[in-house]
């Protein structure tokens, strides 16, 4: 059976939230639901800090199922301005992204607190770090 | 086409619709429309996205764009205030007066009626029309034929590139950055407080994600440790805002002081294609014989520029200056990318000259992987025009000649101007205007306008711009929210958004968009409420006045729309080609007039397709190396002089430029000098002015603070367009417009993530959430740009963060320059009893009950 997830490029997210805010507008949500959200994260010291964000699938994402049947991706998957997210079964991404450092957790959030653990991280390296603030935009 | 739909959406048709906003990118959206409304939205899908051929996918601002065409606060009729009448106008209560709805006729006569009003006791030049050079707006036109108007002027966001940049070398304004298919050569990519990610939405940062994937570093020069830094994993060098020109000297002495026979400054580079490096290079019409490296040395002032120098003043460490000189070394092949950030600060007219010569040490320009540009927006990181867009759309633009009132208020000072009667008038600085000495002007402003801008958002000083609004006669504004400028107006009347009325661009067209692309649009929803274009309401107010508007601006919005489209083309080295094939059949269904055309593809798909997109390759004609700015020059500087300098060559000791901002700024003809206005060196000096760090010391030598000691900066934010779109609720939800503070300075205050705080000076005073991160140097705070006051009656405190509730006006170092970017400020934990919602809960501003 399909294991469906999301492949995430944290290298390369810009922390833009337009797929969040792609979903909201596909799925009609109104201010207060959320299938998508965005949390960006600053680590290191003064005068070489590190910055990254984790675009993370919250509970009523189903992988824009209505979307799927119509032959389209994901709202986020096409949005994305960086091309950060894919979508499909977790062990087909894994062999698409052979190579990368994959990881399915993030310092501040465990693989476990996730709406949908089905996830590969491509990994920044400042996200693992355990010494971070979380920063609103 | 044959598209799936959802359930629900049966009948629904996608067409592509214009994202038209002044946002720095230019992207391709496209909107599911049955019956006038908008389903959802998309953005590119047409072709396969690869690197020669990306997708031009769009912002959060696109996705969330029905919320403004078709959202609660759209306004669907003509209304005055409650209080407001002729014979009784109650100006005290612009802003916080009720309105109520009034019909189209009542409206127009009431404009019609004040501007006769005033120009019969006033004269013409006591209208003045809230834009700049007819920048957008169709009723510029139609003032200037009954008789003129006061008109605008400054650098808006060029800051210093806008002043006297041809003269040494600088002669594109919108930059001449290398074709992006060259950005992977560069070594190192310097962003000088570009944060493109931000600022440059539309494909700078998939650019930047290639370069990066190849293996190209990044450096980032600013006061933040951007998005973009952090996305590029850059080297930061944190320079204080307002400092960048004294960073820049430091690292030109270490370049001086450290290069070992060339090892990092390109020596035949100065020679050959500079003057004014070295006493043996001055050029010949220089009136002082010192030079740049005599000044960076202090050979000429007694104080040598050095890494400690310029620390001491921009903030930088001094190890970093040292690594910056040697990452500019002519061993790297260095692109330097520059927003104008760092040039809108009051004392930063030396900067754009600065920063070339820093790049000219190292010889980085015009070959592979080298160049510098002021890149900020439309065609960052890939400058020029590939395909181009004619800009056909409202009928007078960039220039005022038809303006019988030759008169220019430099926006820096609008309100000033309008509250104390008089200003300083140099004339204008736009290309193709004149500049002249500063002369006293009064002026009694009776009537101010408010068309396609929204001045008491984007100008300096908003409560002293209330004040202003609160003291003319008669205030009119067009709007399709309520914008401040109609917040704070007499008379109200609701326009069209380019959903409902196809018409020409301003951004899209010409060089306002990437160079390869362009864009196809459709206006496919009905008219909200009593919503009329603005040229309908243009010819409304010309005919009270006395014209024939038709015969004023023959060309239909549609003919403008249509001849915008279909005179786009590519520009092959042999000419033009059409991108859109044109028919007979074509010109009927439109009825628009023009001629049949061979194009590239038919119109309609053109139109549905949304947009052209050239398919690059690195042997294309537009990626040759020889075709990249300056590359012919620097090949050969003698046969190929630059064209605006008095040298052919890069001029770092620049007598022009001096004698430029001499004039402008009071001190030819052995004048002293006015108010604020510098004095400008033919060399890239080190400025001091008001409100920059050194300002916030009441004692420089032993660093006592003054009562404002924070440093407040803008950024360009990516839930507006300066100040479009601050009130769609899902960007008001996603981005919480907060401040930005740094660390240690928040913990010494005793703020945390989350927390209120007010920030003030002089000027005014406002609320926000923290953001308390290790991404923002010490001593600065970093405010979103743009958001519209909502000022809270009982205290004055604004709780949107409104960036202009706390800049100065009437401070500037040169007349026409809007230096946002200096300000001084203080911050502290709110401690009051207001309780500051989030930005998504406060209620949207309807001003008529249905």
């Amino acid at each position: 059976m399909t294991n469906y997830g999301f492949y995430f490029d944290a290298e390369s997210c810009i922390g833009c939230h337009t797929c969040q805010v792609a979903c909201k507008d596909v799925h009609d949500l109104p201010v207060g639901t959320n299938y998508r959200i965005v949390r960006s994260f600053c680590t290191g010291a003064w005068p070489a800090p590190g910055l990254y964000h984790l675009s993370l699938s919250a509970r009523g994402c189903d992988l824009c199922s209505d979307l799927r049947e119509c032959g389209e991706a994901p709202a986020c998957v096409t949005a994305c301005p960086m091309r950060c997210l894919e979508f499909g079964d977790l062990d087909a991404l894994r062999r698409a992204h052979e190579g990368e450092r994959l990881v399915d957790h993030a310092a501040p959030v465990a693989n476990a607190d996730m709406a949908n653990p089905n996830i590969l991280m491509r990994l920044k390296d400042c996200m693992l770090d355990p010494d971070y603030d979380e920063i609103i935009i | 086409m044959d598209v799936k739909l959802r359930k629900g959406e049966e009948g629904a048709q996608w067409v592509s619709v214009p994202c038209w906003h002044n946002c720095g990118g230019r992207c391709l959206i496209k909107a599911l429309v049955r019956d006038g409304e908008i389903l959802r939205m998309k953005t590119d899908d047409v072709h396969e996205d690869t690197w020669e051929r990306p997708q031009m996918r769009s912002c959060p601002m696109g996705h969330a764009m029905r919320q403004q065409v078709l959202g609660e606060d759209r306004l669907r009729h003509p209304m005055k205030r409650r209080h407001w009448s002729p014979e009784d106008p109650h100006r005290e209560l612009r802003g916080v007066d009720e309105w109520e709805r009034i019909s189209w006729d009542e409206a127009l006569d009431y404009l019609a009626d004040e501007l006769k009003a005033a120009k019969e006791e006033a004269g013409n030049e006591s209208i003045l029309y809230m834009n700049m050079i007819n920048l957008e707006g169709y009723l510029g036109q139609v003032l200037a034929a009954f008789g003129g108007y006061l008109d605008c002027t400054g650098t808006q966001s060029t800051g210093t590139f806008g002043l006297a940049n041809p003269q040494f070398g600088f002669g594109e304004l919108y930059g001449s950055s290398n074709d992006r298919m060259d950005l992977e050569n560069s070594d190192y990519i310097v962003l000088m407080g570009h944060n493109a990610a931000w600022c440059a939405f539309g494909q700078a940062s998939l650019y930047l994600k290639h370069a990066k994937e190849k293996g190209a570093k990044f450096v980032f020069v600013g006061p933040e440790y951007s998005f973009t830094a952090g996305f590029a994993n850059a080297q930061w060098i944190p320079v204080r805002p307002g400092t960048d020109t004294a960073l820049l000297l430091g690292v030109a002495y270490s370049m001086i002081t450290r290069d070992e026979d060339g090892s990092l400054i390109d020596w035949d580079f100065l020679d050959r294609c500079t003057v004014g490096f070295d006493a043996a290079h001055m050029p010949a019409d220089a009136r002082t014989d010192e030079s740049f490296r005599d000044y960076v040395l202090g050979m000429s002032d007694g104080i040598p520029k050095t890494q400690e120098w310029a620390s001491e003043i921009c903030g930088t460490p001094v190890e970093l200056i040292d690594l910056f000189a040697d990452i500019n070394s002519c061993k790297n092949r260095v692109s330097f990318h520059s927003n104008s950030a760092p040039a809108r600060c009051k004392g930063s007219e030396n900067y754009p000259q600065m920063l070339m010569t820093i790049a000219a040490m190292g010889g980085h320009f015009g070959t592979p992987g080298n160049s510098c540009a002021n890149d900020q927006y439309y065609g960052a990181m890939n400058s020029g025009i590939l395909v181009h867009v004619p800009y056909s759309g409202t009928p007078v633009r960039f220039t005022n000649a038809g303006n019988p009132v030759g008169k220019c208020v430099s926006l820096d000072s609008i309100w000033d101007a309008i509250l104390d009667g008089e200003y300083w008038d140099a004339g204008n600085n736009f290309p193709g205007c004149e500049v002249h000495e500063p002369v006293r002007e009064t002026c009694d402003v009776r009537v101010l306008i408010s068309e396609a801008n929204n001045f008491l958002a984007s100008q300096a000083n908003t409560n002293r711009g209330i004040e202003a609004f609160r003291k003319v006669g008669f205030v009119f504004a067009s709007a399709y929210y309520m914008k401040v400028d109609a917040q704070y107006a007499d008379v109200v009347v609701p326009v069209t958004t380019r959903w409902e009325n196809a018409q020409a661009h301003l951004y899209g067209g010409t060089n306002m968009k990437d160079k390869e692309c362009s864009f196809a649009s459709r206006a496919p929803i009905p008219r909200v409420g009593e919503s009329r274009s603005d040229r309908e309401v243009a010819a409304g107010v010309a005919a009270r006045l006395g014209f024939d508007y038709e015969a004023m601006n023959p060309k239909s919005d549609e003919q403008c729309w249509f001849e915008q489209i279909t005179q786009s083309a590519v520009m092959y080295p042999d000419g033009p080609r059409p991108i859109a094939s044109v028919t007979e059949a074509d010109l009927d269904r439109y009825g628009v007039e023009g001629e049949p055309q061979e194009g590239i593809m038919p119109l309609e798909q053109y139109l549905d397709e949304g947009g052209y997109r050239q398919e690059r390759s690195y042997d294309d004609p537009w990626a040759n190396p020889m075709a990249q700015p300056f590359a012919a020059f620097v090949a050969d500087p003698e046969a190929n002089p630059l064209p605006t300098t008095a040298s052919g060559k890069f001029e770092i000791y620049c007598q022009a430029k001096s004698d430029w901002f001499d004039r402008v700024n009071g001190y030819a003809d052995g004048g002293e000098g006015i108010m604020d206005f510098v004095r400008v060196s033919p060399l890239p000096k080190h400025l001091e002015a008001p409100e920059t760090y050194q300002a916030s010391f009441t004692d420089w030598e032993h660093k006592v603070k003054g009562p404002y000691p924070v440093q407040m900066t803008h950024l360009h934010y990516l839930r507006r367009a300066h100040t479009d779109c601050d009130n769609l609720p899902w960007l008001r939800e996603a981005l919480q417009n907060p401040v930005f503070i740094n660390k240690q300075d928040a913990e010494e205050r005793g703020i945390k993530t989350g927390d209120v705080v007010r920030v003030f000076n002089g000027n005014g005073q406002f609320l926000r959430p923290a953001s308390v991160t290790r991404t923002v140097m010490p001593g600065v705070i970093v405010v979103p740009h743009g958001a519209s006051a909502r000022i809270d009656r009982a205290t004055g405190i604004d709780l949107a963060g409104a960036d202009n509730i706390l800049t100065s006006s009437n401070r500037t170092t040169t007349p026409f320059l809007n230096s946002w970017n200096s300000n001084l400020v203080q911050y502290e934990k709110y401690v009051g009893s207001i309780e500051l919602p989030p930005d998504c809960e406060m209620p949207p501003i309807i001003p008529l009950a249905e």
